[in-house]
Formats: structure tokens, sequence, C-alpha cells
């Protein structure tokens, strides 16, 4: 390693007393510089330099001037004499070169290597593409039409040319034109500028075709129909739900992935909804980029295989069946006995649905409901729960929670057909575990429009004979003790104390419950006073317990029945408060 | 019930582009929002 380094001196040259100056002078510039690199330039004003040789020298030994001049003079190599203004300076380097001695090129220095960037390479212009033309005997419409009079060859000749605007707006698109086709664009009227002058870069305005009309007023349950009206024509967008899609994005599956679907929802005995299908046979996660598009995918290509998938969710919670999975809910009765039990309900609803349009429903649980396990589709629980998610939708599986018993259940509403009125299955084990007929609930929906919650109104622990049927042998009715803790609504209680006459009853013949006015009648024989005879009296709310233990019946069609019949049978009671009267024989 | 206004094939066209340039499904909504952006700027 160099720890120091001695500089040479310079060659001077002259006679010997100008070279004696020379090296004095040297000697005298270089310790000025002493801590200047080799080759910085040293500067020091001739005027100084007499000073100094005057101060410091001898008699006889100072160097004037003229001595010092001289001694540059005989050192061209060595010194230079630069002026700036007034001064003279005479300038050299610790090295010993003149400033004005031919000095290699430092201009690609580090320093300014890394400050100056090198300047960018300037690319070639790119070769122009060659512009595909259409066959002139094409290109001409006047020439196809020569037969035909036209009178602006030249403004068609301007449509003819494939000026396409990006989207189509009621606006005029401006069109920015080549030069070089500007001049065949613009008719005679159009150009301005003489041919002589150079040709410049022309905008010329293009209506665009006519499109929607403003839709600002239109509100957005209106244009949501318009465009669902529009949109499921089309084959090339896929739909399902409020979601759409391009169809041909939508992710395809194997029939190795449609059966994997169908096996795993035959071996958990249970519709499944389309997140758990995702993850669980497509093995992706919630959260991933792709998760949210298969399950697109899984519903709307399922919503494709009618015989091997059927749709029984909600928006918001879309649960997927097959037809091998066994029936939700009660076994004693077939569902398409149920829903013409509560045929009645179809002339019951209103016109126009309005589908969650309440937040909860109370009700009453009927004798009827509570063996069987279900619920009734009347107006208020269609005002309560959602609507078919798909056009041919016939049934929706919905869960609902009953927080005092930490438990969900999963309900199937079977929609109403023409012939059949709608209703609620599986609710078997909550009613039998937590309530009697007669108990009160209420029903809350919550955002998920397939999640609701399922309360009872709770009441101390209290015991009462109530009615039960006896399945054990013969069916028949009876009076059973039983233990409860919710409140009940007593007049629809159906203890033994109010409705004695009912315990041994059989039930009533099927031919017989068809007809509601049979049953009817046959209901105030089982309940009636018979103090006034010949007929039987009892109270509307006694009639209406009783007459929901073979078949259901709404207020409505009870009322109905009492006071429209044409057989004249049923009366209203003048004596009793809301009661009526029945005389036997006189229906059939 | 009567729909007072029917999209015509330019507004099909439009929807189809945006439904084509979106990877992930859209809303109902999401269409009626971007269809009136559409139809002010026109």
């Amino acid at each position: 390693m160099v720890t120091q380094l001695e500089q040479a001196a310079p060659t001077l040259t002259g006679t010997g007393a100008v070279r004696a100056d020379a090296e004095r002078l040297f000697a005298a510039v270089a310790v000025h510089g002493h801590y200047m690199s080799a080759d910085a330039p040293i500067r020091v004003s001739l005027e100084s330099l007499v000073a100094f040789f005057a101060r410091t020298g001898d008699d006889g030994t100072a160097i004037t001037e003229e001595r010092i001049l001289a001694a540059v003079a005989a050192n061209p190599g060595v010194f230079g004499i630069e002026e700036a203004g007034d001064l003279r300076l005479v300038a050299t380097t610790r090295s010993g070169r003149a400033l004005t001695a031919e000095r290699p090129a430092s201009s690609h220095s580090f320093a300014k290597r890394l400050m100056t960037p090198l300047p960018k390479p300037e690319n070639p212009l790119p070769p122009q593409r060659e512009r595909v033309r259409v066959d002139p005997s094409w290109a001409s419409l006047a020439s196809q039409l020569g037969d035909l009079a036209m009178d602006d060859d030249e403004d068609d000749e301007t449509e003819a040319i494939g000026v396409e605007a990006e989207s189509p707006a009621m606006a005029p698109v401006e069109v920015f034109v080549e030069p070089a086709l500007a001049a065949e664009v613009a008719s005679p009227d159009q150009v301005e500028e003489p041919v002589a002058e150079p040709v410049v870069a022309r905008t010329i305005v293009v209506p665009a075709a006519p499109s929607t009309s403003d839709v600002s007023e239109v509100d957005d349950r209106e244009l949501a129909t318009a465009l669902s009206e529009r949109l499921r024509a089309d084959p090339r967008i896929a739909n399902f739900g409020e979601q759409w899609m391009v169809e041909d994005r939508v992710p395809r599956f194997s029939r190795g992935d449609l059966r994997r679907m169908k096996e795993y929802i035959q071996e958990q005995e249970q519709p499944l909804t389309d997140d758990v299908l995702v993850q669980d046979v497509l093995s992706v996660r919630p959260g991933t980029p792709e998760f949210d598009l298969l399950r697109f995918a899984v519903n709307f290509r399922l919503s494709r295989e009618h015989r091997e998938f059927d749709f029984v969710g909600t928006t918001n919670q879309r649960f997927w069946s097959t037809s091998s999975l066994p029936q939700i809910g009660t076994s004693r009765r077939k569902p398409n006995e149920i829903g013409t039990d509560y045929r009645f309900l179809s002339e019951e609803l209103p016109a126009e649905p309005e589908y969650r349009t309440v937040a909860s429903v109370d009700h009453v649980v009927t004798f009827y409901e509570y063996y069987h396990g279900l619920l009734p589709y009347d107006a208020r629980m269609q005002a309560l729960l959602p609507a078919p998610l798909l056009p041919d939708q016939r049934s929706v599986v919905l869960t609902f929670e009953t927080p005092q018993s930490y438990t969900t259940y999963l309900v199937e509403l079977r929609y109403p057909t023409p012939n059949r009125g709608g209703f609620i299955l599986g609710l078997d084990d909550f009613f039998s575990e937590n309530l009697v007929p007669g108990a009160l609930i209420s029903i809350n929906r919550t955002d998920n429009d397939g999640h609701y919650t399922v309360e009872y109104l709770s009441g101390g622990n209290q015991s009462a004979r109530l009615l039960e049927l006896d399945e054990r042998r013969a069916l028949r009715y009876v009076f059973r003790p039983i233990s409860f803790a919710c409140g009940v609504e007593d007049e629809l209680t159906l203890t033994e104390e109010r409705y004695p006459r009912l315990g041994g009853e059989k039930p009533l013949d099927e031919k017989v419950r068809r007809r509601p006015e049979a049953v009817v009648a046959a209901t105030f024989e089982r309940i009636g006073d018979q103090s006034e005879t010949p007929g039987f009296s009892a109270s509307f709310s006694s009639l209406l317990a009783a007459v929901n233990i073979e078949r259901p019946f709404s207020e409505r069609l009870l009322r109905s029945i009492l006071d429209n019949d044409d057989t004249g049978a049923f009366a209203r009671d003048t004596d009793g408060t809301d009661a009526y009267t029945y005389v036997r024989g006189t229906t059939s | 019930m009567a729909t007072a206004i029917k999209l015509n094939d330019d507004d099909v066209a439009y929807l189809l582009t945006l439904l084509r340039n979106s990877p992930q499904p859209l809303t109902t909504q999401q269409l009626i929002d971007a269809f009136r952006v559409k139809s002010g700027r026109a």
C-alpha cells in the first residue's frame, strides 16, 4: 500500500539565473498548493509573488516581476500566465504542468457518471404497418348502385368510410382522422384550405347511433325488470338470481365434479349450500380470488342440471338438493295431501304478493300443525318469507333458529301451486320438545333472507290434561297429563276441562274430512252445547280450536262456512257472543 | 306489470362489454348503476 508519494520535480529550463528563478518560483507556487491534488490548477497572482520574493529575499536575490515573467517564459510547459481582469496570475500544477498544456479528457469522471445518466438511446421509428385496403370494386357504393339516382355520391362516400365510434352515445363523437385520409373523407364543402397548402389533421364530427332514452326518472325496480327481461333472453349471458356474467367465462364442471357434488349431498343427507359445495367438494377456500367465481359457477351450472339437482335456496342462502334426499319433516302425511288440506289458503293470498315486507309474525299453533310439525303459508307468512328465487322453484329450505333451545332447524317451505296451498315442514322436534297445541310463537326475520328466528312465549311450569292422538293401537283421541312451560292461548288450548267429549273420539274418515262443512258439523257434535235442542251451540273460538284437530282451518274459512252455508245447518247464535248453532240432519 | 322502458341493442352491447371485462359476476344493482352512469354520460 502506498503511504506517501513523492512528487518528482519538474524539469525546468533556461539560463542559469533564469532557471534558478524558475525553481524558486515553482517552489513558492507549490507551497501555495501544497494540499492540492497533483493536477489541480494552482493560481497565484503575479503581484503577490513579487511581494513574497521582495519580503523573503535578501538584497540582490529578490525576484522582480520581470524576472518572474522571464522564468515563466522560459518554461512554458510548466508555467502559464492567465489574466483575470486587472490581475495577472501565474498558473501551474503540483506535477509541474502548465494548464495550457493538453490534458487527457476527464469528462467521464466517476462522480459525473453517477450524477449524469447517459442519454436515452434513440429507437428507430417502427416500420409503418401496411393498411388493409378494400378492393376498389367494393369500395365505391356509387359504382355498385350506378343505375340508381344518387344525388349526393360524395356524402355516401364519406359515410362509407369505416369510422367506428367506441360506444354509442347521444352526443356527437369526435373522430381523429389521419391527414392522408382526411383528404379522402372530407367532402368538397367541408374542405376549407386551398389544395396547395400542406394538409393539416382535421376533426370530423360523426353522429353516433341513438342510445336508450334517459333513465334518470326510472326507478331501480323498473330498470331491474327491464334489464332482467332483456338479458335473460340473451344466450351469451349467464344469470343466477341477482348475479350476471358472460356465459363463456363461467367455469365448467366435468361429469365427475357433478357426480361428486351429488354424492356429497346424499352423504350429508340434507341440502347443502353453494358455499359448502365449493369448499368441501371443489376444495376452494373462502376469501381466495376464485371463490366467488366458482360459487357462481356452481349455482349456474347446477341450475342447468334439472334432472340431478334441485335449487331450494334463497338469495342469501343458496341450498342445493337432489331428488333422492329424504323429505324434510313429517312422514305422517304426504306433502301432496297436506297441500290439498291447505288449498283454501290459495284464495286468501293477495293477488300481488309482497314478500319480506314484515319483520315478524305471531302465530298460535293448532293441533293439526303441532301433530304434523308444520306451519301454514298464509298471507302473513308470505309477507315475512322470501319469494322464490328461480321462476320454476317449488320449494325453499330455510333455517329456523330457536334461541331458547339453542337449536337451528332445517325447514322446507313448499310454495303454493294452483291446486294446493303452501306450508312449512320440519318443525316436529321443536314443537314436541317445547310447545303444546295453542302455544304462541313469534317468527322473526333476519338480514339473511333464508334464516329466521323462532321464539315462543315463555310461561311458568304448568300441567294440564291435553288432547293427544293415541297411535299405539287404534287411532283415538285421548287426554293425557302434560307439563309445559310455554305461554298458550287459553281458548285454543285443547284441555279436558273445555272439551271433555273429545276424549275417546276416533279421527274422522278421510271422505268426511275432505269436506270442510262436514268437519265443522262433526266438530259441533263433538264439542257443542246441547242444552238448546235440537241442535248444538258453540263459540267461534272453540270451534276454531276443535276443527283444527282434523284438518287446517283458517278463521276466514271457518267464518265463511258458518256464515255462507247454503243448507242452513249453521246459523249465528243470537243468544251467545260470537257463537254459532248447528242443527243435525241438514248437511249431507 | 308492464315495463315502461326497454333496452335496445346498443344497451345490451354496452352491458355485455361491462360483463366481459369483469372477472367476477356482477349483481343487478351494479349493472343498474353502470347503466345510469352511461345514460347520464350520453
